[in-house]
């Protein structure tokens, strides 16, 4: 065996009194001596706390109150993968409705944007939901949607709405 | 077909150099690449899938067999290899850091034979059948583990003092600290997952700075902050010492938490190494890290190689999503190219171990620890910066603090996990839309 590195110094991982090895812990569990960084230690301990929980309280703030972007569908590119966006558009075609048991499983529409398309899909919940507040959007109605996007390699694009509120069908000239 | 070979070692070796840089994640590199890719695409020059698929899956293989470097040497480990901290740090302590990385190496390439001899030729049969029967039962599936996550984190003190509630507060400090980051961690990723502040134009990078910030910064951090020096580090002249028993005992425990890991969403390395360590009652050291060797390559590779798998198309880990951006595997013969591009890659990548190992050590030996770490956390920052911009570093920063927490308090690093369990947990319930109209991010 060859010694590959230099210098042994001693490190606030040990117990300044037995010297046993106790890690990050504060208090060294076999002789119940301080360790020797416990100062900082308790310094570092309530500054991730309170960082920890006043950053997030800041970001739940500032997303909460952010509003969603509007997204021209040929905008959206396969980086936006995951994306919150909201779309205007026209719905192409007649719905799409897939029952599992009797129960609505499943509904997608597409809709077209200065000739793009995206298709906007609803799963369970939302589904059944859409379509008992029969608000399932016709061929030809004009949608603002809000939902995530998935992108796939082959440039298939979808967006997922995650409630049956996100979906709102106006007039021609109200989205416009 | 040379095309591919060339791509495979081209990605493997990239990977094994970026892999020995600590703090430095094979998912965080493959996004820029994606992010290329993606620009070449539009300028109407895309690249072939022989040459896509074979990188990726070089990196792929390159980092979850070396990034045992820098988790054993430099202590700076990712999600996946939470318990190769302890034994290896117990092994770098000891100056035994080189056998430390060869005995884990050792494992992740036992897994690589095992995912390639018996799970490759095996798994276009049993997969398909095998999702049709778990699909349904996911989301319950994943509550257990969650619970059992955070249930078998048992009370720590609790000895010291007067009795009563000073003792009782004593004891739980460390669960309860534990619980703590699971809540923050999990509410953080709602925030990402229903109203993320990263710039849309980078949202395929989401959860991205959450994850360095809550498994990278801290290590970094601490490295840098405590002053840490490792102590010499023997490099052995012959043999490791490893057995074929413990070879075998670690890599079953491996291929079982790295297996589970990867078939099962949201699942990471670390919690499928969780479930095997304790159902395969793991105690040895060596076993310990042959057991996280095999499991953090099996997480990673059969991950990706799920997407290939014909007739199932599971898309499993950041490597499968982003990959799964550019291209879409159909035939037997895109699963045959990945097989083989897996092999050519372990191989490639377990030859480049002890070199490797040893250039990390030589490093170490110029270079103090808590300078190496000082860097890697400005290539960490960079790399944020870069790919999500000022709001990424934002993100990173609260859950780096986040992330610190269970470090200083002695609790496990898993519970940082938070971030994507809870949230998909609650989404593949259906219940996720509803919590996060409560939150108001809805």
């Amino acid at each position: 065996m060859s010694p590959a590195t230099a210098t042994v110094k001693p490190r606030g991982d040990f117990c300044p009194v037995c010297e046993r090895f106790i890690g990050p812990a504060a208090v060294c569990p076999y002789c119940d001596e301080e360790s020797a960084r416990s100062g900082m230690l308790k310094v570092m301990r309530r500054a991730a706390l309170i960082l920890g929980l006043a950053g997030l309280a800041l970001l739940y703030v500032a997303a909460s109150h952010s509003t969603i972007p509007v997204m021209p569908i040929e905008n959206i590119t396969p980086m936006m993968n995951f994306a919150h966006v909201r779309v205007v558009g026209e719905v192409a075609r007649r719905p799409f409705i897939s029952r599992k048991r009797g129960e609505v499983d499943y509904l997608s529409f597409l809709v077209t944007d200065r000739g793009n398309e995206l298709r906007v899909t609803a799963n369970r919940d939302v589904a059944r939901t859409l379509v008992e507040r029969k608000a399932v959007p016709e061929k030809g109605a004009w949608v603002d949607v809000a939902g995530t996007l998935n992108i796939s390699g082959g440039g298939r694009k979808k967006l997922r709405l995650y409630t049956a509120d996100m979906l709102t069908i106006k007039g021609r000239e109200e989205s416009e | 077909m040379i095309a591919a070979a060339v791509a495979t070692v081209l990605g493997t070796a990239l990977s094994s150099v970026l892999s020995c840089l600590p703090g430095l994640h094979v998912y965080n590199v493959m996004s820029l690449l994606v992010m290329g890719a993606h620009a070449l695409r539009a300028q109407g020059h895309a690249l072939p899938a022989e040459v896509v698929v074979p990188f990726a899956i070089g990196l792929t293989v390159g980092y979850a067999l070396l990034s045992n470097i820098p988790s054993v040497l430099l202590a700076a480990p990712d999600e996946s290899a939470l318990f190769t901290v302890l034994p290896g740090q117990k092994f770098l302590m000891a100056g035994r850091g080189y056998e430390g990385t060869l005995i884990t190496a050792a494992g992740g390439l036992a897994g690589l034979c095992a995912l390639v001899l018996i799970v490759g030729p095996l798994a276009p049969r049993l997969l398909p059948a095998a999702g049709m029967v778990f699909r349904p039962h996911t989301h319950w599936i994943l509550w257990c583990v969650i619970c059992f996550m955070l249930m078998s984190e048992w009370p720590k003190g609790g000895t010291r003092g007067q009795a009563g509630l000073r003792r009782f507060s004593d004891g739980w400090k460390t669960t309860g600290m534990g619980l703590l980051t699971f809540a923050l961690s999990g509410l953080l990723g709602f925030l990402l997952f229903y109203r993320s502040p990263i710039p849309i134009e980078a949202a395929f990078q989401n959860i991205m700075p959450a994850f360095v910030g809550l498994f990278t910064l801290p290590w970094l951090l601490l490295n840098v902050v405590s002053r840490v020096e490792a102590p010499p580090q023997c490099v052995p002249a012959g043999s490791i010492g490893l057995d074929a028993m413990t070879l075998l005992r670690g890599t079953f425990a491996g291929c079982l938490g790295g297996g589970f890991a990867a078939f099962f969403p949201v699942i990471t390395g670390g919690v499928g190494g969780l479930l095997a360590g304790h159902a395969t009652a793991t105690r040895d050291d060596r076993v310990f890290l042959v057991s996280q060797g095999a499991s953090k390559l099996v997480y990673y590779v059969a991950g990706l190689l799920l997407l290939f798998v014909p007739g199932l198309g599971l898309t499993r880990g950041g490597a499968a999503s982003m990959l799964k951006g550019l291209f879409v595997p159909r035939t037997v013969y895109d699963y045959l190219l990945a097989l083989a591009s897996v092999a050519l890659a372990g191989a490639t990548a377990f030859l480049l171990v002890g070199p490797l190992t040893r250039a990390v050590i030589g490093l170490m030996r110029r270079y103090t620890y808590r300078r190496m770490s000082a860097a890697a956390l400005l290539a960490v920052l960079a790399l944020v910066f870069g790919v999500t911009g000022c709001m990424g570093l934002a993100v990173m920063a609260v859950a780096g603090a986040i992330g610190m927490i269970p470090v200083l308090y002695g609790s496990r690093r898993m519970n940082c996990l938070g971030v994507i369990l809870l949230p998909m947990a609650c989404n593949m319930s259906g219940a996720g839309p509803t919590v996060a109209r409560w939150l108001g991010l809805l």
